[in-house]
């Protein structure tokens, strides 16, 4: 199988959650582990111009985002046991069978996708629904985002159709993991590492 | 602080530094001086045995599935964790038969040195292999050089006390050395404290600021290098061994507030 990645559209979305609810309703997760995440990019201010006017500039924008299944995963490098891998199809998955349950990946990941299952007492995360496109259909997020936002396909096709960005604010910069992600910006992303506006919905994510 | 939530860490990573650090000074003198009289050394090098047990069971209650804790040694070699975990136990064997021996056994004294001296080196193996553990590159606030240094100094601070302490009423062989390394390390802690709380505002990502992880910095690091100067002036002035017991406490519990807020400063580059 070649490469998969996923795609978002930053343009498109407006944070309804869709995807993380019925990532959670497949994978049966508690109210504790999101596999799919919505962060709410928020800043601006009031700014006065040369009449003396005040204007303000404020922006937000969401970013869903799950398993980015990285080229260079910072998860499966630190991880002791080898239950996080990345498997023969591109796929970072976790051994449930062996994983200790050491959090060690949850502290490398820039993107928070390993989480610990505090009843099953191991890392579980987004395996890209692989069962489902070994079948020929889509993850499950994608196919329930009601905005088409999101897409899940062989990372090469997303790259010439829609370009190679992954590193808007607030992600990582891309080189770190080296994400099979692709990002369309909106007209206010800002880039990785960006300090002009803050994470809006900390308690959410 | 968020940091509490990592306590079995805390408690694992400066029991396991000040045990290495006390066997590496008993190691010398070990060497230099010979293991006369053999009962009261039995005693001494049971204490970080103790210590370095006691931070294993502790490391173990850290995971999600304690059974499974031998999984961990799957990958020695390419996961900083599985290397610190093989040198510790090597450490923790090569010690316990050392002192097994002495308990029960006469040992040559040309024997005992080697294995005294290889032990010691397994000792600093591990102590790498625990820093190296926390340099992920993902990590801002931890993969730094401050991080190596708070990390050695701990083995410096928490070995230096726990030798004081065990040895202050053994006539001639508590050497001075144990009184100025503790001073040494404690003085260093304190120029590192420094560095770190200005460095701290320097590191953020679009979703986290450094600073803002550690509100409490300033108050517990200076709550820290209090405990430690009056744990020193116990330590280098009396004989006495419940004031001693209670000085090597504070002194080790002084370093887990330190360690405390190492954990508490966890972020990643992203949004984690």
């Amino acid at each position: 199988m070649k490469q998969y990645g996923f795609y978002f559209d930053s343009e498109r979305c407006t944070g309804c959650k869709t995807c993380e609810l019925a990532c959670k309703d497949y994978k049966d997760l508690g109210t504790e582990v999101n596999f799919r995440r919505i962060y709410e990019y928020a800043g601006g201010n009031w700014v006065q111009d040369n009449e003396g006017c005040f204007r303000q500039d404020v922006f937000a924008y969401y970013m869903s985002i799950s398993c980015n299944h990285c080229e260079d995963p910072a998860c499966t490098k630190v991880c002791p046991t080898g239950a996080m891998h990345k498997n023969a199809d591109g796929f970072v998955v976790v051994n449930e069978e062996t994983c200790i349950g050491c959090r060690y990946c949850h502290m490398a990941c820039p993107y928070d996708a390993p989480q610990y299952d505090a009843q099953k007492g191991h890392m579980t995360k987004c395996d890209g629904c692989y069962s489902r496109v070994k079948e020929g259909q889509k993850p499950i997020c994608v196919e329930a985002c009601p905005l088409r936002a999101l897409d899940f396909a062989p990372i090469e096709e997303l790259r010439a159709k829609y370009g190679e960005q992954a590193s808007i604010a607030p992600l990582p910069p891309a080189e770190f993991t080296k994400p099979n992600l692709v990002v369309k910006p909106n007209k206010h992303a800002r880039p990785s590492g960006d300090t002009t506006g803050f994470l809006a919905n900390p308690r959410e994510v | 602080m968020n940091g509490l939530h990592e306590w079995p860490l805390v408690i694992f990573t400066v029991l396991a530094q000040s045990a290495v650090g006390a066997w590496l000074i008993f190691t010398v003198i070990l060497c230099r001086q010979g293991d006369e009289p053999r009962a009261y050394w039995n005693k001494v090098l049971f204490v970080p045995l103790l210590l370095l047990g006691a931070g294993f069971i502790a490391s173990a209650l850290h995971l999600g599935t304690p059974l499974r804790a031998l999984n961990s040694l799957n990958r020695v070699g390419s996961s900083m964790l599985s290397n610190e975990i093989a040198t510790g136990a090597l450490f923790f064997g090569l010690a316990g038969v050392y002192w097994l021996w002495g308990l029960f056994g006469k040992m040559s004294r040309g024997l005992g040195k080697i294995w005294l001296i290889l032990t010691a080196l397994v000792g600093l193996a591990f102590m790498y292999m625990m820093n190296q553990v926390y340099h992920i590159a993902t990590v801002p606030t931890w993969n730094t050089p401050l991080i190596s240094w708070q990390f050695y100094l701990t083995v410096v601070i928490g070995g230096s006390a726990l030798a004081c302490g065990l040895l202050a009423n053994f006539g001639d062989y508590q050497p001075r050395y144990t009184a100025v390394l503790y001073v040494l390390g404690t003085f260093l802690a304190a120029i590192i404290v420094i560095y770190q709380g200005f460095g701290l505002s320097q590191i953020h990502s679009s979703a986290q600021q450094a600073v803002a992880l550690v509100p409490d910095f300033a108050v517990n690091q200076v709550i820290r290098l209090c405990l430690l100067a009056a744990a020193g002036m116990v330590l280098l002035k009396s004989k006495q061994p419940l004031l001693l017991s209670i000085a090597v406490i504070l002194a080790l519990f002084a370093e887990m507030i330190g360690r405390e807020l190492f954990y508490s400063l966890h972020m990643t580059v992203g949004m984690a």
